[in-house]
């Protein structure tokens, strides 16, 4: 009996079996891909830090400029345990934090607004975009004494040059991403006689996605390097004064203990954009 | 005053010119004069940028800048549906459950961030439809197109051919008084092709639709209109107009019939004439070659002057 509805089992059972098999190949493959890159993205990093490491330790490199990697990392355990460096440094990162957070999320608001406002309007368009390309190049520094005089010395003046900085890349970016989507969305959205707001929805803002994302990011490195370069000048704490006075009383450790929260919190946001812009446009393909 | 009898769109005289980007001006349509009849189908074929999709265009509403005149009323209904986009009012009117026109693109009109559902879906925005009524719709023209399975797939997951059938669900489910399709089978594999021709056919039936059919092969053509009209090459004025055989025939055992294989080459030649193509089997001109003269000796040898047609010819 068992034997029999075995047997008559078989053909079909075997089938899904084979099926589930290429499955199941299909995910080792891609699993091994993940490990694979995951693997390099570690190991030329870490290479590097080799490198370093025994350079200064052989003497190639000047240890007092170049501290062993080592030697940073105990270090920046030690600002963790120390209460008044470990205080000094979250003092900074909280004014850093604020600064970059507000001038982000300000410069964002206002390029979207704007971007959108250019991208759907065309007078609105012909009448800012010279504005915007002329000082757009500026490199945003240089308007640093302007901003200090409208809104003086202080937290002000550095949220508003990273919002201006921030406000550009969001703008031209949402403005391209409005114009520049494909002209058959257009067509469908005038034959099938969308009421505007469903066509601003379903189509216009979906369509410029893709591009307002890449401004996103390419506005947040703006901002980093914003935020640094203006607190090396200010003298307000921040990272940027951090390293900056770290550098001036040779403290070298506590300066790459600096560089390396800003590189990794850019690092860090731009995984997060591109994450965010493959869940809000998943049909993208980079 | 209107009659039922009236075409259900009449362009007179319609000419179009394009601005180029250094201002040369491109001739695209000269003078077409062409009536489709409420319930008719019609299929446009013509060389090679000969203004086929500017004529669909204009009738779409979507290219508003020619000359001459194009007045529709495809519904039959005084007061709707004619020139209905030239505003006029609308106010008092029954609940529209069909949209005036709508119309399939030659290229991929699938909405990347919409499922399948919601694309077609979109069609049905301005249609006063209730949510059980709309549902039904998106269901049952994906059971027409094939994609039943899909309904929450988004188009980069699926086929070029899948995608171009999404844009052909999303159009029947609004029911247009005016369908215009422009090449819409173009992307499908040959096998669906001949089903979906099959399909709208028996659509186009069913529903008495007026139809402007645009497409590059003279086969289709003959096969899913009542009329074909064929353009000469740019600026595309009516070179010949020809009513097909009906005969209630499935679209397979049609191409048996000997009045459909006559006319698909009165219409090749006419198309061959226009781009100063012709052709003759290789290598001899004894009457042999006679029985099949766009089939697969097209191509051989007297291709360069104009690729696109001689394809057309062929395909």
């Amino acid at each position: 009996m068992t034997t029999g509805s075995s047997v008559r089992d078989t053909p079909v059972k075997s089938a899904t079996m084979a099926f589930g098999d290429s499955v199941e190949r299909l995910r080792r493959r891609r699993t091994g891909e993940q490990r694979k890159r995951l693997a390099w993205a570690i190991l030329t990093p870490v290479t590097l830090l080799a490198i370093w490491e025994i350079a200064t330790r052989v003497g190639v490199l000047d240890a007092r400029f170049f501290p062993p990697p080592l030697k940073i990392i105990s270090d920046s355990f030690g600002f963790l345990t120390d209460p008044q460096l470990r205080h000094e440094l979250l003092h900074n990162l909280g004014e850093s934090g604020t600064r970059l957070i507000a001038g982000f999320v300000i410069g964002t608001c206002a390029g979207l607004a704007v971007g959108l406002a250019m991208g759907l309007h065309p007078v609105t368009r012909y009448a800012l975009s010279g504005v915007i390309n002329a000082s757009y190049p500026l490199p945003k520094l240089t308007l640093f004494p302007l901003m200090i005089i409208f809104f003086g010395i202080g937290n002000m003046s550095m949220i508003a040059l990273i919002a201006l900085g921030v406000f550009f890349m969001v703008c031209i970016n949402t403005t391209s991403g409005v114009i520049y989507s494909s002209p058959i969305y257009d067509d469908v959205a005038r034959s099938y006689e969308l009421p505007r707001l469903v066509r601003l929805r379903l189509i216009t803002i979906p369509a410029a996605i893709p591009s307002v994302i890449s401004g996103l990011r390419l506005a947040f490195g703006q901002a980093l390097i914003i935020l640094v370069s203006t607190e090396f000048v200010s003298g307000n704490g921040g990272i940027g004064y951090l390293i900056w006075n770290s550098w001036q009383v040779l403290d070298v450790p506590m300066m790459f203990v600096g560089l390396t929260i800003v590189g990794l919190t850019g690092w860090l946001v731009s995984v997060g954009i591109n994450r965010l812009g493959r869940t809000l446009a998943p049909w993208q393909s980079d | 005053m209107k009659s039922p009898d009236d075409p259900a769109v009449r362009i007179q005289g319609l000419t179009k010119v394009f601005l180029g980007r250094n201002g040369t001006a491109v001739h695209a349509l000269q003078d077409v004069d062409l009536e489709v009849n409420r319930g008719e189908v019609v299929a446009v074929i013509g060389p090679s940028g000969c203004g086929k999709t500017t004529l669909l265009r204009v009738l779409a509403g979507l290219d508003t800048t020619y000359e001459g005149h194009v007045q529709w009323d495809v519904t039959g209904e005084p007061g709707a549906g004619g020139n209905a986009r030239s505003g006029g009012a609308r106010g008092g009117r029954a609940p529209r459950d069909r949209l005036t026109s709508a119309t399939v693109f030659q290229a991929d009109s699938t909405l990347p961030w919409l499922t399948v559902e919601r694309n077609v879906r979109l069609g049905l925005c301005r249609l006063r439809l209730d949510r059980r009524a709309a549902d039904a719709r998106v269901h049952d023209v994906l059971h027409l197109v094939g994609l039943r399975d899909f309904p929450r797939a988004y188009p980069h997951e699926l086929s070029g051919g899948m995608r171009q059938r999404v844009a052909i669900a999303r159009a029947l489910a609004t029911r247009p008084h005016l369908l215009l399709m422009d090449e819409p089978l173009a992307a499908l594999d040959a096998q669906t092709r001949i089903v979906m021709q099959q399909e709208l056919i028996n659509i186009w039936r069913e529903t008495h639709s007026t139809v402007v059919y645009v497409t590059h092969d003279i086969e289709e053509a003959v096969t899913v209109a009542d009329r074909v009209v064929v353009l000469s090459a740019r600026p595309g004025r009516v070179r010949l107009v020809r009513t097909t055989p009906t005969t209630g025939a499935s679209v397979t055992d049609l191409r048996r019939e000997r009045a459909f294989g006559d006319l698909v080459v009165e219409l090749w030649n006419a198309i061959a004439d226009e781009v100063g193509i012709s052709l003759s089997p290789a290598g001899s001109s004894s009457p042999a070659g006679s029985s099949s003269p766009a089939g697969p000796s097209a191509p051989a040898g007297h291709a360069s002057p104009a690729g696109p047609s001689t394809k057309a010819g062929a395909a």
